[in-house]
């Protein structure tokens, strides 16, 4: 036995399957010529011919030989490649030559022996023909891999490497199909030209874009719900680490606020304003249909669209967790029969921080010291009459010490990509090193993603799609920071010198004064406080797909994430937090580990022409979750001073340990099952309907379950014949109407029932043979568990319009909504006296209406130059409609955890909305009585002092608004609401121009009409008792404020007519204020329009590239938060950095100030 | 492919029977639940554990309860100015946003919570009934007499306060007025009655940290005389005893006899002995003096030593910035032979740098602290790497047999008057105080002339307590019982200013001295001084230092000890007798209207 390889095999069969053709194509080519030997005449001849696939150029040779008749013929009329077949025996000329040309548009003319082939005028229309062309991309670029197919045919063909693609026997009056994925599919009448070249253009937001649904996708032509896009392409050169930063501004109804300059800042993400009260409103975010936590560690350029679904029509098919709106990230895959790109990133940038607060110079400094505390500073700042040197001092300013430096941003991003005929592949490889302006602040992050597919046989295709992403976030400014090391605020409050504890003795410095009210070096604090963060996320997606039959779809998923979240923290000597303990430094190691399984079966079925002219999907599915935590937390105390972070973290032993903390928390757990149908008439009337139950291990047994249904209708009144005549402009035109229910389930695990765990830290029991070990008690839960707790309901109602005009050069849609949430889960605030502070409960409903308006379109489009825009705004309404038994509290966002009660919940409020006091001035000095050496209040002055503080209270003293008359200030009766922390509206717009190889672009959004609470001007510009040796703003310098001692000599004044006369020109109140109540100096308007983005960059030209074998390369430069227009007085008015509870939005509280940063780029493709 | 299709419909039908109610039974491994808690006693001591441990909380728990909330009285003071935080609440000046004023509130409340999980589920749990029913009842009797005791220090603390004795639910009232006091003393005594056979004597717990018999006692009379005593009423704002006061002498007298008569404690002959064991981590079992303790823990938690107590400069046994003072007017109350006076109020701090570097030297008149607590006293020592610890884990005592003792003396005079037995236990407390030659006179001699009447007994209470348990911070809640909160005050601010100005009006000029003559023991670090008690002029004395003491020669000086002197008690109105603080306003605005400022004048 001869044993051949594969390869022999391969190749005998095909030399051997040639020399057959052959054979049989000689045999059959002699026996006609051997019949055609008996002869005719001329034009009588009978011709006898029996030709298999032989091309019409033989054939007629074929005819010449049997009858010495000549063919005159121009190949460019008739096509001689063409194949046919033919069998004549004994027929007559005329008869073969009918039917060989018949419906070929070609006519003959017999003019004695020579037959002329012509055009046949009258068929031209029907002629078949060869068409070639090349399709490129709008910046001139090749593209290989277009399908070109002739409509309503099956027939086509694919470009090829150059691009260019040939298809013969096109009928002239046929249209060819252009289609390529990610580009708009265009179409192009033949009318008898032979040569057609396309310009396929990126596909924007159009009626033609797939959009993802949820459990699959739907052209947004059939739509019913409101979804809002954003394609990959348009966040490539937004030079920014994470996929929420990329979008913010870019979707209506998507309020995108990064809460504040950090490198790893949290995104928040608000879709139609979020219902929820005091709940995360965070949307549920998918990628590939997977669940995440958040979008942070996802690479801006992995990313190939984000959908968002804001109205239950869409999200309702998420039931559970869809009443925030749900984001779909869909990763960059590979495609089908696609030869193989190689795509290249890169950027780097600088960057600087924008801006920096003001602040008393050491001589403002040291006189402020000396009127509030008098001589008690002399040891410190020396004697006052020598206070004048501190002029000559330019002192420290510690927000250059500590955010002044120059920060850079470095980011990679290699991508493989391409597919055959059964199997797809992309592997994308993302490195992004991020230095922050910040001292000691560094984030870097690696990501890499492999997505590939394989068609096993033609009814089963299986998919992988591979996740990692390597976090480490260093430094304690990137961490996020905690609310009782005032690290930022720091940086601005820290005293400017250190006096004469420079000069004099070193133990001056030290002490318990210059500690007091928690003032630390911010620079020694950043070098003393360690903090490694890493975060390896692990996600591995496999799915199949299996079509059984016809028409009929079944998906099967699964998925693991498994997270591994490492925390190592130190404190050195420097910092508040080893104060109590014993100023030893302090090391914590926590690990977190969590896991996080799906499973879900699809199955889909959908039908064309399911009645005459309407088409049906119907899909149901069933869906498993299971997610679970564990924590452990070992720390030590005590270790020897002068130990390094580094040694102390590898060993903890030198340090006195704490007790292990291990936590295990239940596993979370939802079941779901849903099912979908979508209608549609003659593609004019289209309905949806979905309905989902979900079954959620954090409620009850008993409420376990929710139902949540939508319905949703929509009408494309431009298809509608009356609408014929307004072709010309209006090419699309729809009505969507939809209604529906979602859920939400975000309360903390085991909120219903009342478990008690283990703690270990205070308590030491002797006697019983524990000696002096600490003692393990079990204590229980500390919020108070509720039985009753069940499902947050919102039902969503959506009216929109979609609309495209002037030959889609316009589109766009407007969107109302009114959503109404019920059932509200909210961590209610109990009294104390019930030994909890608060307890999960469903309290009453708020409701959030608004409009959203989104519209795309291309101002200019010649050749060379075009220019788009595009622009969305979303107006939304919050309204606390009802709030259950308590109707009205009040929630304090704990900045400094003395001060409470400065936002106010109230039925038929708002949901942010500032409470306090309206100030009046300052108290003048004639407001008074003075009689030895006392300042009393006159009669009918309204009397401020118990709010002030009776020590404090006198002339210059800020006066507040006595809102009852009764000449009180009281905090019960004279607080009203003084702010208004949402935005009435919000968007952005972007602007894009392209001319020849050079492209611009500029993206700009903007937040109007929310206010701020400057926590970080209110606590710089109140001097309290407790303030020794912090410095102000210099809003609060002695030339505005109102002065109680002489600048010259330092003596206290009482004399009114002196203190007065000192005073005339002052403008603001003394700082000496004990008052920690919240008013409305503090608040200030916190609109802004920002110029996000500004991108310039250069295609080089194609020809050039080619001769490399490149094929795409571009460079560019880009600027972000380059600029912003604002009055907000504070680092920026995008911030939001109270949210452990969503009731007290817009609190400037050390945020991490933003930075503006200038970066080059280079996007290759091979 | 309709093999394919009943494939899927297999799968199909598999998932969905797994997915279906059982799926959503979830439990964490890290947490047990009410049944497991209470299944056995070693899970329920732990559970009860956790209402011990409310005691260590600082912010709830003894930095308030203990000083702050206790100052600005004779003994004890904050000199510190008003700053709106826990200042203003010691000199009485706190207002509803003045901070720490919530934590307090919100932790007692929990701990009291914690107190009344255990009391509901412990009758219900299966050790209840079976042999292990001895521990469970002592474990129930243990949460109710803490949650008895929380319950008083809310009431010293807010007058009238909400009243809560089941544990919390979902389906439960959790706004809930004011009760008058004079209810939850009658309940708690009643409901302290009720337990007391359930909790066993220290002879047999042998641990000063969790509660014993003759503590629940004590603390039923401690109770009893504070309902039977003055305290300013809400809304009426006027102060008066509780409504069946005489009958609540009754019951405290009761009680402490039956202590006396059980003959399970004894005094510590020692004075001094009686802290430097606290400060060794040990207790003391011969003689079981101290009754209950707060069982704090080395470098975890706990101020005593470094919060109150003596202050050191960050000396080698450590940093103490003390937090409150004793006002000098103390030390000069003091018989020069009572042996109690230089355990309870010493005149030297320790130093850090100079020649006194780690030794002894004398403090200024405004910086003496509460001596009976000392950084010195740790063993092992909390110096060295240790020396700024403020956790410093030395327990603090919450009551001493010698208090049983007074207590009984007080009640005795109450309804019977100056009793024999009344005189005999005065008479127990002063033989310790004073040195066995100086019992004729100090003893019998005084005990005799305080015994003329029932009101000059009384005086004489008020005083012994003043001798006996300065700086433990017990000073304030006396005085308000007695309704002496103003008096004492003013005289005690009266004392000090004639002391720093040596004025000879003064009640006790001849124990002043204008110098302090001193020399450092042969240790080279403790301080030995002349003339602890009376005048040495102010010539140099060969061999000793001489300090100026009192600062009559600096006037800057006397401006500086009276402005710390205006402070004290600053908010404090005689004629108000506002001893009572405000509830904070993120508590009132919790309450749902039901809390009101009703405390205050």
């Amino acid at each position: 036995m001869v044993n051949l390889s594969e390869g022999t095999i391969k190749c005998f069969l095909k030399k051997n399957l040639l020399k057959m053709k052959l054979t049989v194509l000689c045999l059959l080519l002699s026996f006609a010529q051997l019949l055609a030997s008996k002869g005719f005449s001329q034009s009588q001849a009978k011709l006898t011919l029996n030709l298999e696939n032989a091309r019409l150029e033989e054939v007629l040779l074929k005819i010449e030989q049997q009858s010495n008749l000549y063919f005159i013929y121009n190949r460019e009329v008739v096509d001689v490649d063409r194949k046919i077949n033919v069998s004549f025996t004994n027929e007559e000329i005329g008869e073969v030559l009918s039917v060989l040309f018949d419906k070929s548009g070609v006519e003959y003319d017999v003019r004695g022996s020579h037959i002329i082939l012509k055009e046949n005028s009258a068929q031209a229309a029907q002629q078949a023909r060869k068409v070639s062309g090349k399709v490129t991309d709008t910046s001139g670029i090749s593209l290989p891999g277009v399908t070109v197919v002739i409509k309503n045919t099956t027939r086509g063909t694919i470009t090829g490497v150059d691009g260019s693609y040939t298809l013969t026997n096109v009928p002239a009056d046929a249209v060819l199909a252009f289609s390529f994925v990610g580009m708009k599919t265009q179409e192009i009448l033949v009318a008898g030209k032979s040569s057609i070249d396309v310009i396929l253009e990126e596909e924007t937001v159009g009626i033609e874009e797939v959009v993802a649904i949820g459990y699959g996708t739907m052209h947004r032509k059939d739509l019913t719900g409101s979804v809002a896009s954003v394609s990959g392409s348009s966040l490539k050169d937004i030079p920014v680490s994470s996929a929420g930063q990329a979008i913010t501004g870019r979707l209506a109804g998507v309020q995108v606020t990064q809460v504040d300059g950090s490198p790893d800042a949290e995104i928040m993400i608000r879709v139609r304003g979020g219902g929820s009260l005091t709940q995360d409103n965070s949307p549920l975010y998918l990628v590939d249909g997977f669940p995440v936590d958040n979008i942070d560690d996802i690479a801006p350029t992995d990313i190939a669209s984000i959908d968002v679904l804001k109205d239950a029509s869409s999200t309702a098919i998420y039931g559970a967790r869809g009443a925030n709106g749900v984001i779909l990230i869909t990763t960059t895959k590979g495609n089908f029969e696609r030869k193989g790109k190689v795509k290249y990133n890169m950027y780097y940038g600088v960057k600087n921080i924008t801006k920096t607060l003001d602040v008393l110079n050491p001589y403002e400094f040291s006189l402020l010291m000396f009127e509030r505390f008098g001589k008690s500073v002399e040891r410190y700042l020396g004697s006052f009459e020598d206070i004048d040197l501190y002029k000559q001092i330019k002192g420290t300013n510690w927000q250059d010490e500590v955010f002044g430096r120059t920060g850079t941003n470095m980011y990679h991003n290699l991508a493989f990509s391409g597919g055959s005929k059964t199997s797809t592949y992309n592997i994308s490889l993302t490195r992004n090193d991020d230095k922050a302006i910040m001292l000691g602040s560094v984030y870097s992050r690696t990501n890499l993603v492999i997505n590939t597919s394989q068609k096993v046989n033609d009814w089963l295709t299986v998919d992988m799609n591979t996740r990692l992403s390597d976090m480490q976030i260093k430094g304690a400014g990137a961490a996020a920071i905690s609310s009782t090391s005032y690290r930022l605020m720091q940086a601005v409050q820290y005293r400017p010198v250190n006096g004469l504890s420079d000069y004099v003795d070193e133990s001056l410095s030290e002490g318990e004064e210059l500690y007091y009210a928690e003032n630390y070096n911010p620079v020694l604090m950043i070098e003393d406080e360690y903090k490694r963060k890493k975060n390896l996320k692990f996600s591995f997606n496999g799915g199949a797909t299996i079509s059984p039959m016809k028409n009929l779809k079944y998906r099967f998923e699964f998925g693991i994430q498994y997270g591994q979240n490492r925390q190592r923290i130190f404190y050195g000597i420097e910092t508040p937090q080893v104060q109590k303990f014993g100023i030893q430094p302090i090391a914590n190691k926590i690990n977190t580990h969590s896991t996080l399984y799906r499973m879900a079966n699809i199955l889909t079925y959908s039908k064309r022409d399911f009645l005459p002219g309407s088409n049906l999907t119907a899909m149901i599915g069933e869906e498993l979750t299971y997610s679970k935590t564990e924590t452990i937390n070992s720390g030590a105390k005590y270790f020897p001073k002068y130990i390094d972070a580094a040694s102390a973290l590898a060993m903890m032993n030198l340090g006195m340990a704490d007790p292990i903390a291990t936590n295990e928390y239940a596993p979370v757990k939802v079941s779901s099952f849903f099912g979908r149908l979508n209608y549609d008439y003659k593609g004019k009337y289209l309905a949806s309907a979905t309905v989902r139950a979900d079954g959620s291990s954090l409620f009850a047994p008993g409420n376990q379950w929710g139902y949540f249904p939508s319905a949703g209708l929509s009408w494309r009144i431009s298809d509608e014949n009356f609408m014929a005549s307004e072709k010309r402009w209006l090419d699309n035109l729809k009505l969507r109407v939809s209604y529906g229910k979602a859920g939400n389930n975000r309360i903390p695990i085991d909120s219903w029932k009342r478990t008690f765990s283990t703690s270990t830290y205070r308590l030491s029991m002797g006697g019983k043979g524990e000696g002096d070990q600490l003692t393990t008690f079990i204590k229980p839960s500390g919020v108070l568990a509720n039985s009753d707790l069940k499902w947050e309901t919102t039902v969503t109602r959506n009216i929109g319009l979609d609309f495209g005009l002037f030959k889609q050069r316009l589109n766009g849609s407007v969107d109302i909504y009114k959503n109404t949430t019920k059932d509200l889960l909210i961590s209610a605030s109990i009294p104390g006296n019930t030994g909890y502070s608060s307890q999960w409960q469903n309290i009453g409903q708020t409701s959030n209406k608004g409009i959203e308006i989104s519209l795309d379109g291309a101002i200019v489009k010649t050749k060379d130059f075009s220019l788009s825009g595009s622009f969305n705004i979303g107006f939304n309404k919050n309204h606390i409609d009802k709030l259950g038994e308590a109707k009205t509290w009040l929630e304090s966002s704990g900045f400094i955890y003395w001060v409470s009660g400065e936002y106010q919940i109230n039925e038929g409020g708002q949901i942010g909305e500032m409470y306090g006091f309206e100030t009046d001035g300052m108290y003048a000095v004639d407001d008074f009585d003075y009689a030895d050496g006392n300042y009393s209040l006159k009669e009918g002055v309204p009397d401020g002092s118990s709010v002030i503080g009776v020590a404090d209270f006198g002339p210059g003293s800020m006066k507040l608004k006595d809102q009852n008359g009764d000449e009180m200030i009281t905090l019960e009766d004279d607080r009203v609401i003084i702010g208004n922390a949402n935005p009435k509206h919000t968007g952005g717009f972007n602007l894009e121009a392209q001319y020849k190889g050079f492209d611009l672009s500029a993206f700009f959004n903007w937040v109007y009409g929310n206010d701020i609470f400057n926590a970080n001007k209110f606590w710089g510009s109140i001097n309290s008792a407790t303030s020794k040796y912090r410095n102000l703003f210099n809003i609060m310098n002695s030339d505005n404020r109102f002065m109680r001692i002489d600048k010259v000599t330092g003596e206290t004044v009482t004399d009114p007519a002196q203190l007065a006369q000192m005073n005339k020109d002052a403008t603001i109140w003394t700082p000496q204020n004990s008052m920690l109540t919240l008013y409305d100096w503090a608040i200030e308007d916190g609109s802004f329009l920002r110029l996000n983005t500004l991108t310039l960059g250069y295609s080089l030209p194609k020809n050039l590239l080619d001769k490399y074998g490149i094929g795409n390369l571009r460079i560019y430069a880009s600027a972000y938060n380059l600029w912003t227009w604002t009055r907000y007085s504070g680092f920026d008015p995008e911030v939001n950095m109270r949210r452990s509870s969503p009731l007290t939005p817009g609190v400037d509280w050390n945020g991490y100030p933003r930075s503006r940063s200038f970066n080059i780029g280079l996007n290759v493709e091979f | 492919m309709k093999k394919h299709l009943k494939f899927i419909v297999a799968i199909w039908l598999v998932l969905v029977t797994v997915s279906c109610e059982d799926y959503l039974k979830t439990n964490s491994n890290s947490s047990f639940s009410d049944e497991v808690t209470f299944s056995n006693v070693d899970f329920a001591t732990k559970a009860v554990y956790n209402v011990y441990d409310r005691l260590t909380d600082e912010y709830g728990g003894w930095a308030y309860m203990m000083f702050w909330f206790k100052c600005d009285n004779d003994i004890e003071t904050c000199f510190n100015a008003n700053a709106n935080n826990h200042n203003d609440i010691a000199h009485y000046a706190a207002t509803p946003s003045t901070m720490y004023l919530s934590q307090p509130w919100n932790a007692l409340y929990k701990a009291i919570e914690a107190a009344n999980i255990c009391i509901d589920a412990l009758p219900k749990s299966a050790i209840w009934t079976d042999e292990y029913a001895g521990e469970a009842h002592r474990l129930y009797g243990e949460a109710i007499t803490l949650r008895a005791y929380f319950y008083s220090e809310l009431i010293n603390l807010w007058g009238d306060v909400p009243f809560k004795l089941e544990a919390t639910t979902s389906d439960g009232e959790f706004y809930l007025p004011k009760t008058d006091r004079d209810e939850i003393y009658e309940y708690l005594i009643q409901d302290l009655k009720e337990i007391e056979d359930y909790i066993p004597w220290m002879s047999v717990t042998q641990t000063t940290e969790r509660v014993n018999r003759a503590y629940v006692k004590g603390l039923r009379a401690r109770l009893a005389l504070a309902y039977a005593g003055y305290s300013l009423r809400n809304g009426t704002f006027e102060t008066r005893r509780g409504r069946n006061w005489e009958d609540y002498y009754e019951i405290a007298l009761q009680e402490c006899k039956e202590v006396l008569e059980s003959g399970k404690h004894q005094l510590n002959p020692d004075f001094e002995n009686v802290f430097r064991t606290l400060h060794g981590y040990s207790m003391d079992m011969t003689h079981k003096e101290i009754l209950f303790e707060v069982a704090f823990g080395r470098l975890k938690s706990g101020p005593v030593g470094s919060d109150i107590g003596v202050y050191h400069n960050d000396t080698k046994y450590g940093k103490a910035n003390v937090r409150v003072r004793t006002p000098p007017s103390y030390y000069y109350t003091f018989d020069r032979k009572d042996i109690r006076r230089n355990v309870a109020c010493i005149l030297y701090n320790y130093a850090k740098t100079g020649a006194y570097l780690n030794k002894q030297y004398p403090a200024s008149l405004q910086g003496l602290g509460q001596s009976k607590f000392r950084r010195e006293w740790i063993v092992p020592s909390m110096g060295g790497d240790l020396s700024a610890s403020r956790y410093t884990g030395v327990n603090f005592p919450l009551m001493r047999y010698s208090d049983i003792i007074l207590m009984f003396a007080e009640a005795e005079n109450q309804v019977n008057g100056p009793t024999q037995a009344a005189k005999e236990a005065l008479s127990l407390i002063r033989e310790r105080a004073f040195p066995e030659d100086q019992w004729a006179s100090k003893v019998m001699n005084y005990v005799d002339s305080v015994s003329v009447s029932k009101e000059a007994f009384f005086n004489a209470i008020v005083d012994e307590r003043a001798f006996e348990f300065g700086g433990e911070f017990m000073r304030k809640v006396d005085l308000v019982r007695w309704n002496l909160l103003g008096t004492k005050i003013a005289q005690m601010k009266d004392d000090v200013r004639k002391i720093i100005t040596n004025d000879p009006t003064y009640r006790y000029h001849s124990k002043l001295q204008r110098y302090l003559f001193w020399k450092y023991k042969e240790d080279g670090e403790t301080m030995e001084i002349l003339n602890p008690d009376f005048d040495l002029g102010s010539a140099e004395i060969d061999g000793y230092t001489r300090t100026a003491w009192f600062p009559s020669s600096s006037a800057s000086s006397i401006n500086t000890m009276n402005g710390v002197l205006d402070r004290v008690a600053n908010g404090y109105d005689a004629a108000k007798n506002n001893h009572l603080a405000p509830i904070h306003e993120s508590d009132i605005n919790d309450s749902n209207g039901m809390l009101r400022n009703d405390q205050i004048p």
